[in-house]
């Protein structure tokens, strides 16, 4: 399975090999066009193999995943680490993890409780309190094994649990990466270029560059997002999107409006075609499209998200019929020409 | 080339953010006798350049410097002032400066309300930049028909050099980083690169990168090398915020080109630059570098910093050693990338 | 000026939904301008055309204006919002809005919330609606909503309305097309969008446009009000000359040529340094290589609220400065 495949590799911002050379060994016999721009993008294009509109497709996914940088070893071989992206100090404390391309085994420990003091029962660890332990007994030990700037990943496996839902690490976005290579095994009567951008988690860096050069009609970011669905929050104000309700349409975030016309088509073509999905209006978080839709020119752009829990966490949690309402809703423009 | 004196020189020469013709035209000058093409352009970047063929690279260092700007004029000819760049107000009482009006530097001297006047409990608390003014010593009328809303101030500071080859003065952020361009032409005269280099003294760092992402977009250039000052360890720095005073460091993150840094890395250690590593772990490192990394289609950029005590004060120090160290190091970066160009796999 | 400024203040245009506004403009400048188009973003981009040797140089007022989108409909009728743009709540409350649809609720906010905080999940508009299926007929989530419209002459020429920020800035822009006649210099007036966001709209047709300056019409805020912000810029007191703002430092030769220009035209101007906020033109000076870009500010009181505060005589002053301006 493609999706288990690419949440096995290892994708850190700014350190997508693993994730780009296998989407580039899948993409290669299915596009017209595989070129690795500057920044590390992957950009596949697939020309129109039924009578065509004329139009061009942009999709856009990233490759990469929040994680942990290594900042250097301590002298009693502990070592001292920054997040790469946004991520909650609160969720990684008593986590497994791995350190570098040898995937070293560590933990990030934390005082027992039972030695905490009241006052530090109700202190959040900050990172520069927290450390990762290879079990090194000093630095020079540990050194041997890691280096200043390794790139640490969740040690977090593929979990199929509960009413069609899987847990693993890194699903945002590889069910973007994932939507993508689907999409291009089919034709369509348009253009469609297939971004995997690098960098997204750290402000969207790659899809800054990803759409130079690109003469296109409009862009989708496909996206996982977060879902707050379950304990206690209310209506759709706090849940943000339901998982299992569908693919999710965005009417705007904090890095870009949708276009209204390309909203509205989307919301009525899933209506159309009986796919599921929901709106959302979450006035926070961006994606690559705060970046495609005005850095070279103006573009039409909408993002649809499939509703992930525990984002940027080790364990995020998605729902298979959503993964499959994306592709559907992705598949159905694709297929009407990508008119809007 | 001599290096106290050009900084000595360079750092006494305004340049607040888009006002940056002065130390511009300074720069541009130096320059000339070791470039092939010395322009300046249109947002006051000078690009001098260097070498006709082969594969471009540009190097880029700030010419800018943080500064401040009239506001206002109360009526008892008070000039208020505000930040452009990250001015700590702390360092602003007593501070000298120069306002830079229409017919010439007017000097002033920061002021704010005396200590036996404040409250005691204030006096714990540092002064608000919005609390202080500069006092030119003039009669009100006089202060208003010779400065105006928008003219621009500079710290006054005096170079001077210090015990062990090290050097202190204003605006070493990021005047010293122009040095290690000139040092870096010297010793590509040397070398023979097969490469055209075009050394960039970036305006508008401090506010936002602009020259360096307008440089880079005009140039498109092939690789873009960016040199900036880091925090060096001194009172008060943690343990993994700043590196030693006395090497340059390579920077590794996200923002960066792997392979190039890779090669920068392995170059240090053939010509035996002593150097760190610095992690930048963020999305971005704060530096031009952040920009030339995404214009256009994307620009492979490496970061080398400069380690400076004190930053956006008026009493930087560094070590001149590192400054010839950094421009040794880049001209052999570009000439070893330059000659094996066609071989280089970028991912 | 005065009918044109009220017909655009009391137009329904929230930031990313400008196309109404844009439709009411393309109708009056359209006898002005020689090309006319809309972009992907929905900028409307009109040029009209230099001749040879002339530069080109670009315009930018934003249609949008500061509004609400409805981010859920809860089960008692009542639609939660989110702000789009920089709403203050305190300026807010209690206030009717309206929808593009012409439905209109009443802004309000739960007991116990701070009105001085930047929390808007506490906010909510009161359709009258008896339960959600009511309230579903009339509004959807993701619709968007303004303050109500409103457009008034008070004494000394000023007006207040709402989306004065900034309309009278649209407004100058087309007074000045009306006025300019030919000019040696191309001039590409754009109407933007989704400023209030992030100049979004103006950096997206700025690297369409590529023009060699940039010039942005804008408001800002006043200092002459009881306690008001700390400006020495005062309303009535002639066209603001931006210095800078967190958004840009305007290019020193551009700053020039303005002060120069109104020197010849004989229009009041005044000298302008803000300390937060933004323009379009930050956006245009960092587009592509670098556009020396300036701005011209209309001194405005109470910005974000419903009743935004000019004078007219600024705004002619305006015109008069940008005509001088774009003929040079």
């Amino acid at each position: 399975m493609v999706l288990k495949e690419l949440t096995s590799l290892r994708g850190v911002s700014g350190n997508e090999d693993a994730v780009r050379n296998y989407i580039l060994e899948k993409v290669k016999p299915l596009a017209d066009e595989v070129r690795v721009d500057r920044m590390g993008n992957v950009i596949a294009t697939k020309k129109a193999r039924l009578e065509s509109t004329g139009k061009h497709v942009m999709l856009s996914g990233h490759m990469d995943e929040v994680g942990l940088i290594i900042l250097g070893a301590n002298d009693n071989g502990l070592l001292s680490f920054r997040p790469v992206g946004g991520i909650d100090p609160r969720v990684v404390v008593s986590k497994r993890v791995l350190v570098g391309d040898d995937e070293v085994p560590g933990v990030i420990g934390a005082k027992a409780i039972h030695l905490q003091s009241a006052a530090e029962r109700q202190t959040v660890l900050q990172f520069d309190q927290l450390y990762i332990d290879i079990g090194a007994k000093d630095k020079a030990s540990a050194e041997r094994l890691v280096s200043p700037g390794d790139y640490v990943v969740f040690d977090s496996d593929w979990v199929e649990f509960g009413d069609g839902m899987v847990k693993c690490r890194a699903l945002d976005d590889r069910v973007g990466c994932n939507c993508m290579i689907s999409i291009l095994e089919g034709e369509y009567p348009c253009d469609v270029t297939c971004a995997f951008t690098v960098q997204e988690e750290t402000g969207c860096r790659g899809a800054h560059t990803a759409a130079w050069g690109l003469e296109i009609d409009c862009a989708f970011a496909l996206e996982g997002t977060t879902a707050n669905d379950i304990g206690m929050a209310k209506g759709y104000r706090e849940q943000v999107v339901r998982v299992g309700d569908g693919v999710a349409v965005s009417v705007m975030d904090g890095g870009s409006i949708a276009n209204r016309d390309l909203y509205r088509r989307m919301c009525e073509l899933a209506e159309e075609k009986g796919i599921a999905w929901q709106s959302k209006c979450y006035v926070a978080g961006a994606t690559d499209m705060s970046r495609v839709q005005r850095h070279n020119g103006a573009k039409a752009t909408c993002v649809l998200s499939v509703p992930c829990r525990y984002i940027h966490s080790a364990s995020n949690v998605c729902c298979f019929s959503d993964i499959d309402a994306q592709y559907q809703l992705v598949e159905a423009f694709l297929a009407a020409g990508g008119t809007f | 080339m001599d290096l106290k004196k050009f900084l000595t020189e360079v750092t006494a020469i305004p340049g607040t953010p888009g006002y940056e013709k002065p130390v511009a035209e300074y720069i541009a000058k130096v320059f000339e006798p070791l470039c092939d093409e010395v322009t300046i352009d249109h947002l006051y970047d000078v690009i001098a350049r260097k070498g006709d063929h082969g594969p471009r690279f540009m190097i880029c260092a700030h010419e800018d410097e943080i500064g401040m700007v009239v506001t206002d004029i109360e009526e008892d000819g008070s000039v208020r002032f505000t930040r452009t760049g990250g001015v700590d107000p702390r360092i602003l009482p007593a501070m000298e400066v120069l306002i830079q009006t229409k017919e010439g530097p007017l000097y002033g001297v920061v002021g704010a309300k005396p200590p036996h006047l404040t409250a005691p409990e204030e006096r714990n608390k540092s002064i608000q930049m919005d609390a202080m003014f500069i006092d030119v010593g003039l009669k009100p009328e006089d202060v208003k028909s010779r400065v105006r809303i928008g003219d621009q101030i500079v710290m006054k500071g005096k170079a001077v050099e210090l015990a062990d080859g090290c050097m202190s003065s204003k605006t070493m952020d990021d005047r010293a980083c122009v040095a290690t361009m000139a040092e870096c032409a010297e010793h590509l005269e040397k070398m023979n690169a097969p490469a055209e280099v075009m050394m960039v003294s970036t305006s508008k760092e401090e506010v936002g990168c602009w020259g360096a992402s307008a440089a880079a977009f005009n140039l498109a250039p092939d690789v873009a090398i960016v040199v900036d000052v880091t925090h060096a360890e001194g009172p008060g720095t943690g343990k993994w915020d700043a590196v030693p005073l006395n090497k340059p460091a390579i920077a590794t993150g996200p923002n960066l080109h792997p392979m190039l840094t890779k090669k920068l890395r392995e170059i240090a250690k053939k010509y035996r630059v002593d150097y760190t590593l610095e992690v930048c772990p963020g999305g971005t490192t704060g530096t031009d570098a952040s920009f030339t990394n995404v214009a256009r289609g994307g620009i492979p950029t490496v970061l080398i910093s400069v380690p400076l005590k004190y930053m956006h004060t008026s009493v930087e120090v560094l070590s001149m050693e590192v400054i010839r160290e950094t421009g040794r190091l880049m001209a052999h970066f570009i000439n070893e990338i330059s000659r094996e160009w066609e071989d280089l796999t970028w991912y | 000026m005065k009918d044109t400024l009220k017909i655009l203040c009391t137009a329904y245009g929230p930031t990313g939904n400008e196309y109404n506004v844009a439709e009411i403009i393309k109708g009056m400048v359209a006898p002005y301008v020689d090309e006319m188009k809309m972009d992907a973003m929905g900028n409307l981009i009109t040029v009209k055309k230099g001749q040879e040797g002339g530069k080109k140089i670009m315009l930018a007022a934003h249609m949008d204006h500061i509004g609400f989108v409805v981010t859920d409909i809860d089960d008692k009728g009542f639609a939660r919002v989110h702000n789009v743009g920089g709403i203050r709540k305190a300026n807010s409350l209690y206030r009717r809005v309206v929808f593009e649809n012409g439905v209109s609720g009443i802004l309000a906010a739960e007991n116990g919330d701070d009105a001085n905080d930047r929390d808007m999940t506490k906010l909510f508009v009161d359709l009258g609606a008896a339960n959600k299926e009511e309230a579903e007929k009339m509004i959807r989530r993701g619709d968007f909503a303004v303050y109500a419209p409103e457009f008034t002459e008070l004494s000394n020429n000023l007006v207040a309305g709402t989306a004065m920020d900034d309309r009278a800035g649209c407004a100058i822009q087309i007074e000045t097309l009306k006025r300019l006649g030919e000019t040696k210099n191309e001039i590409v007036a754009v109407f933007t969008v989704q400023e209030e966001v992030g100049l979004r709209g103006a950096t997206a047709a700025a690297f369409d446009v590529a023009p060699d300056m940039g010039i942005a019409l804008d408001v800002t805020l006043c200092g002459d009000t009881p306690k008001g912000p700390k400006i020495a810029v005062k309303a009535g007191e002639g066209i603001a000359v931006k210095i800078l703002d967190n958004s840009l430092i305007c290019h020193p030769g551009v700053v020039k040529a303005m002060e120069e220009a109104a020197e010849r035209a004989g229009a009041k101007y005044q000298r302008e340094v803000l300390t937060a906020g933004g323009t379009d033109a930050g956006a245009i000076q960092r587009s592509r290589g670098g556009i020396p870009s300036g701005v011209l500010s209309i001194p405005c009181r109470y910005v974000h609220s419903p009743n935004e505060v000019v004078s007219l005589n600024d705004m002619e002053d305006g015109v008069k400065l940008l005509v001088e301006l774009l003929k040079a």
